[in-house]
């Protein structure tokens, strides 16, 4: 159990500064990263906590089982290094719609579909262009 | 065309025991168009695809609940979208954050991320269709479902949508809970108020591709910036070049030196939100991701359409008058 009294935010921050390593729990490690999402939760649905002061946010910690690399970085409100430590760098696609395209994609696999033609036919446009390009 | 997965296993588990018919929807193109709501029937010598549902429907419990965990973790997420989350015999996501998805996989056992249908170089659409035959899937299976989305799952969002209706279409009760959407954060953020002045909401890339009658006395919000003129609908970003494009269409409305500021809402609570301003003609020169938004204030005052205000005050004196 890490006691958070031991380290202060500026000493948190050196250690996570002096490289970031990724935290591996071979042993309690669901334990590990609950005690993280809880506080992490507790961090967004605290009215005294969501803005709260690098000191503030170093005394809540103490009383959670966040290990101390991980609380450094919560503190110094690093998300880089809290990515890092949690295993969670791998990008993330979020981009959940393409508008009035995905009728169009339906279109052209249903080929004659004129029941909703798409907004590019609408404005007499070609079909989107298959080919991936090249970053402008 | 679509490609048909290999026999026997979930695109997104690798579960060998995945049903055939699913399988079978997946591949074929026909019966992929009807699982995800196409509206063309399948020809008359491929009936089996409809024969198959019709069965399933009839003895089949399955549900759908589409949520919205709103944007920052911890802050927005609703007690009733987290009782759908927790109460699921499976939990579909498709949020943009790892640490998200960890915080969700806390609330049910059975939590499945939908990133992995996504790909650099894969059509957009065809990942979204994938989304939605992945939940109906296990719909039809008569498992109680629900869809997490970041934000509000009806907002830039096609899977939850069509998703939903489709289940619909096949006698499943199916329904969408609201979430704190980036509008919303946007609003609180930058200190607007939609009711001012008016606000306008547009994708930047229909924005750029087709004419709109752009209101310059209004708030504009361009959403998906970073993916500004992206026709492919296979990419996740696009460069300077287009958005030295979408500076052209925007300098048609406001002067090039116009400030605007590029916003992106805080996902966890140790963040803060992005607000950077700049004047327009600086767009092609800064990092935007697809997560970030651009807010283009007005630039002109309203102006008072003379002859309705005549006659409204006309009404006004002669109401007053009895």
């Amino acid at each position: 159990m890490i006691v958070f009294s031991q380290y202060s935010p500026g000493r948190g921050e050196r250690q996570i500064r002096g490289g970031v390593r990724r935290i591996k729990r071979p042993s309690g490690e669901i334990k590990a990263m609950s005690s993280v999402i809880e506080f992490l939760e507790r961090l967004g649905a605290d009215a005294l906590l969501r803005h709260a002061t690098q000191e503030e946010i170093a005394v809540a910690l103490e009383t959670s089982q966040v290990e101390a690399e991980i609380g450094a970085a919560i503190i110094a409100r690093s998300t880089s290094d809290l990515y890092a430590l949690l295993d969670q760098q791998q990008p993330m696609f979020h981009v959940q719609n393409n508008p009035g395209r995905e009728e169009e994609e339906e279109e052209e696999e249903g080929e004659d579909d004129e029941e909703a033609p798409s907004q590019r036919k609408l404005a007499g446009l070609p079909p989107a262009r298959r080919t991936t390009v090249a970053l402008g | 065309m679509t490609r048909p997965y290999p026999a026997g296993r979930d695109p997104l588990t690798g579960d060998e025991s995945f049903p055939r018919d699913s399988l079978n929807r997946l591949a074929g193109r026909k019966a992929l168009h009807l699982c995800c709501g196409h509206r063309r029937m399948p020809p008359a010598s491929q009936p089996f695809a409809i024969m198959e549902h019709k069965a399933v429907t009839s003895t089949s419990t399955g549900s759908l609940a589409c949520v919205g965990i709103g944007i920052t973790l911890g802050s927005h997420i609703s007690p009733l979208a987290r009782s759908h989350i927790e109460k699921s015999d499976v939990v579909f996501t498709a949020v943009s954050d790892g640490i998200v998805e960890l915080w969700l996989k806390e609330m049910n056992p059975d939590v499945r991320s939908l990133q992995p249908l996504y790909a650099e170089g894969k059509p957009r659409p065809q990942t979204y269709r994938e989304m939605v035959e992945a939940m109906m899937t296990q719909v039809r299976a008569g498992k109680r479902v629900c869809g997490v989305f970041y934000g509000h799952p009806g907002v830039f969002a096609w899977a939850p949508h069509r998703a939903i209706k489709v289940a619909r279409e096949e006698g499943y009760a199916a329904h969408m809970e609201p979430g704190i959407s980036s509008e919303d954060c946007l609003y609180a953020d930058l200190g607007i108020d939609p009711g001012k002045v008016g606000c306008q909401h547009f994708d930047t890339t229909q924005f750029m591709l087709f004419r709109r009658n752009v209101d310059p006395s209004a708030w504009l919000i361009l959403w998906q910036v970073g993916l500004a003129g992206e026709q492919t609908g296979r990419r996740f970003a696009t460069g300077p070049a287009y958005r030295q494009v979408l500076v052209d269409v925007l300098v048609r409305h406001y002067p090039a030196n116009h400030e605007v500021t590029i916003y992106r809402a805080a996902t966890l609570p140790l963040q803060a939100p992005r607000m950077e301003s700049l004047p327009i003609s600086g767009l092609p020169d800064i990092d935007l991701s697809m997560s970030d938004t651009l807010a283009v204030p007005p630039c002109r005052e309203l102006e008072v359409d003379h002859a309705i205000h005549d006659r409204l005050t006309s009404l006004d004196e002669a109401f007053a008058s009895g």
